[in-house]
């Protein structure tokens, strides 16, 4: 009996040990995925063309444009392509696998091109590190009003052996042109006008054309080359380096452009007296202190000579003086065309903005689900002086996670005020004043966003092939329309793997048409447009190549739930 | 290590515990032996150094599994897999002959001190991977390590089969259990483009939460010293 009691004992325990093993749940490596980043090029970078004029609704449509300067190698499509264009306002630009520009070692490149209908773009992009990057170009629209705070002069000129027979005088008028300074140049009888390779222009007619662009408007926005330009040198045509790069601060800048027939004016043997009037309590931003008459003002030219880069040089300085009515002028000598401005260059300084969100925290929200909740929101930042100059043009900021730091490189002068409006609504939220010199970290706030007609929606997206398998893709955009408003924001859409859905999230407001866009696999155009309210989500469907396969409001996380396929026609 | 000490404390002090009882029971002390054997099985091989007395047996050992072995993965992506296990452990066994005419038959009970636990495997995508927009070699899209550590302090139960003492100078005898190891954790950290895997760990982590016995099947070579 012991005998059969220690057998039976032997027999279970060998089954039991060798048993073991298979007693778990059994592990296969296939149920487990291994989850690739396809987002391989750095600094993912949207860039959105846009009409000056704010009031108008023509926008800028599809045209081809042109990279240039001294890092172009590095710049490739969202595609990976070397061939650039325009669709429907935008473009994306990535930097090739690899580059990681920093403040010190930025990358630079400059962009081209004619959109039909409105003048040439000639914008110069610096790219500081490989995050996503967002830019707006704005544009000014031949044969249409100007934007706010620019005016213009167009004048043609008799000349006499191709000289004018008496001094002449070329004013901006500050009548109904939304801007109270003038500009205004005098060219004495007899002046010698010349042309490219200082060929001496012996026409009949000279057309002049001079505009001004006011250091308080948005004006600053279309200036030639923009204010943070890549080729800047100094008297002695040393490259000025600042860190950071150079952020000019304008106190008003001046483009002429000048022709005899069909020869471009470049420079004039005599010296053209040239002065701009200054905005009134316009101030040293270095010093924050008053500019008076007898200061001198820092002066640059940008001369875009064909075939040559353009450039801005430092000129002798500008002297201020009355204007004989209780204003200032500053007054310089003119040489060459075609741009002047007064531009400061003081050093920049490297802010960084947080953006905290309260709202939910005083609802008594646990903390964690902030982030959750918060399902990002674009901002325009933008920085002025004390007295209303533009430090830092408004610039998309996408605020996807809260508590997070976003860095903007800003002049340092002796005080400012940042202004931060929601790109949804367009209305400014956050207003602060800053202190440029000791100063460099600010927290904002915004709760104003927790407005209850604006809503969280979360989009999972898929690209499939057709045998209904997940393509991987980079990271893309979508260009989200407000229809009410035509209000344009850009989205980034995060890159999808084999085996991880790409996606976005983002506030929008109830109860309001939009249009969503974004580029396929083979750079084809994808839209979708709809009604967004809450209450009456439409059924899940299949919509131009797009199947909607969720879409859903859960009130528990005042969220919006999508899940869209497009199954690309080309696998 | 202070667990195994006092284990060690516990168990040499029952044996003599018994050894006492059993002398109170027969009024004649045990022998003693002291052996030595090598040991080879499913926890590895190494060797022991046994002290018997009577239908008692304690013994004290090193065990060490190196195991390295190359495979492919379809995981989303094949990929190729360099795997290294590691178990050492250090182990105090108590042997016990429950039945008196039945020598052969031992049940035994310990612990070991796992001074490693782990498996790392190192996975490296086969094949390139083609985004539509460019096409990501092996080598720009990274790699993969994961780890499994079960590091720690592990009881032990089985049964032996074979005479603890040598009749002479050798014998061979087998043990069969089971040692219940720690709850694993699986980190998984990637390079390059593979970097946003950790959580493949936690996911990893709690499948293999049950995963914790390691089954013990033992040839045993034993000399006897003396």
């Amino acid at each position: 009996m012991k005998k059969k009691i220690v057998y039976g004992f032997v027999a279970l325990s060998l089954i039991g040990s060798m048993a073991i093993p298979y007693g778990c749940k059994k592990i296969n490596p296939s149920n487990y995925t291994i989850s690739v980043s396809t987002d391989v090029f750095s600094a993912p970078t949207a860039i959105m063309f846009e009409n000056a004029n704010s009031e108008s609704t023509v926008q800028p449509g599809n045209f081809p444009i042109e990279i240039s300067g001294q890092d172009a190698s590095k710049v490739i499509t969202s595609l990976g392509k070397k061939t650039y264009g325009v669709t429907n306002g935008f473009t994306f630009l990535s930097l090739q696998k690899g580059e990681n520009p920093t403040r010190e070692n930025p990358v630079r490149f400059k962009i081209t091109g004619v959109a039909p209908g409105f003048e040439k773009i000639d914008y110069d992009v610096v790219i500081t590190s490989s995050d996503e990057q967002n830019f707006v170009v704005k544009l000014i629209q031949e044969n249409a009003p100007l934007p706010s705070g620019m005016v213009e002069l167009k004048k043609e000129q008799l000349l006499t052996n191709g000289v004018p027979a008496k001094n002449v005088t070329f004013e901006t008028s500050t009548v109904n042109t939304g801007t109270k300074q003038s500009t205004k140049m005098e060219m004495q009888a007899g002046t010698v006008i010349k042309g490219a390779g200082d060929k001496t222009l012996t026409g009949s007619n000279l057309v002049v054309n001079v505009r001004y662009f006011d250091p308080r408007t948005e004006a600053n926005d279309v200036i030639p080359g923009g204010l943070s330009p890549e080729n800047v040198v100094d008297k002695e045509g040393k490259k000025v380096k600042v860190e950071g790069g150079v952020n000019f601060v304008s106190a008003g800048v001046i483009k002429v452009d000048m022709t005899v027939g069909s020869d471009k004016v470049e420079t004039f043997e005599t010296a053209v007296d040239t002065q701009i009037e200054l905005t009134e309590g316009q101030d040293n931003p270095e010093t924050g202190e008053l500019i008076k008459i007898g200061d001198k003002m820092p002066l640059w030219s940008r001369s875009e000579r064909d075939g040559q880069a353009a450039q801005w040089a430092a000129e002798d300085s500008a002297l201020v003086v009355d204007n004989g009515s209780g204003g200032l002028v500053a007054k310089f000598k003119m040489k060459h065309l075609s741009c002047y401005g007064l531009l400061y260059v003081p050093q920049n300084r490297l802010f960084s903005l947080k953006f905290e969100q309260t709202g939910f925290v005083s609802s008594g929200t646990a903390g964690s689900l902030i982030d959750e909740l918060f399902t990002g929101q674009l901002v325009y930042v933008a920085a002025y002086s004390k007295e209303g100059t533009v430090l830092v043009k408004k610039h998309p900021v996408y605020v996807s996670k809260l508590d997070s730091y976003h860095y903007f490189s800003i002049p340092k002068v002796s005080g400012a005020v940042f202004k931060i409006t929601d790109a949804n609504t367009n209305n400014e939220v956050v207003i602060k004043d800053i202190n440029t010199k000791n100063q460099y970290t600010y927290s904002f706030n915004l709760s104003q966003f927790d407005d209850p007609n604006v809503i969280n929606l979360s989009l999972d997206y898929t690209i499939k092939c057709t045998a209904n398998k997940m393509v991987p893709t980079a990271g893309t955009y979508a260009i989200i329309t407000n229809l009410k408003t035509n209000q344009r924001i850009i989205v980034r859409i995060d890159a999808a793997s084999k085996t991880k859905k790409g996606g976005m999230k983002i506030k929008l407001v109830n109860k309001t048409k939009y249009r969503i866009e974004t580029i396929g696999l083979n750079g084809e155009v994808l839209s979708y447009e709809s009604y967004l309210d809450i209450q009456n989500l439409p059924p899940a469907s299949s919509i131009s190549g797009f199947t909607i396969d969720k879409l859903i409001y859960n009130p528990s996380t005042k969220r919006v739930e999508a899940a869209v396929t497009y199954v690309t026609p080309k696998c | 290590m202070k667990k195994i000490y006092l284990l060690a404390l516990t168990l040499v002090g029952s044996m003599n515990l018994f050894g006492q009882a059993t002398s109170a029971d027969t009024t004649k002390s045990c022998d003693y032996r002291l052996m030595t054997s090598l040991h080879a099985g499913t926890s590895g091989f190494g060797l022991d150094f046994k002290y018997n007395c009577g239908i008692h047996t304690a013994r004290i050992g090193y065990s060490t599994i190196p195991f390295h072995y190359e495979t492919v993965l379809d995981m989303g992506l094949s990929m190729g897999t360099d795997a290294k296990v590691s178990y050492n452990n250090i182990h105090l066994i108590y042997d016990i002959q429950p039945f008196k005419k039945a020598a052969w038959f031992r049940v035994n009970a310990g612990a070991a001190y796992f001074v490693s636990a782990s498996a790392v495997a190192k996975l490296t995508p086969k094949d390139s991977v083609n985004t539509k927009i460019v096409t990501l070699s092996p080598d720009e899209i990274g790699n993969v390590e994961i780890t499994v550590d079960n590091k720690g302090f592990a009881p032990y139960l089985g049964i032996g089969l074979g005479r603890a003492v040598p009749k002479k100078k050798f014998n061979v005898n087998f043990d069969f259990g089971t040692y219940y190891l720690p709850a694993p954790t699986v980190t998984v950290v990637g390079t390059k483009l593979l970097e946003n895997n950790a959580a493949l760990g936690t996911q990893l982590t709690e499948d293999l939460k049950t995963y914790r016995w390691m089954p013990m099947i033992q040839l045993n070579f034993t000399y006897l010293i003396k």
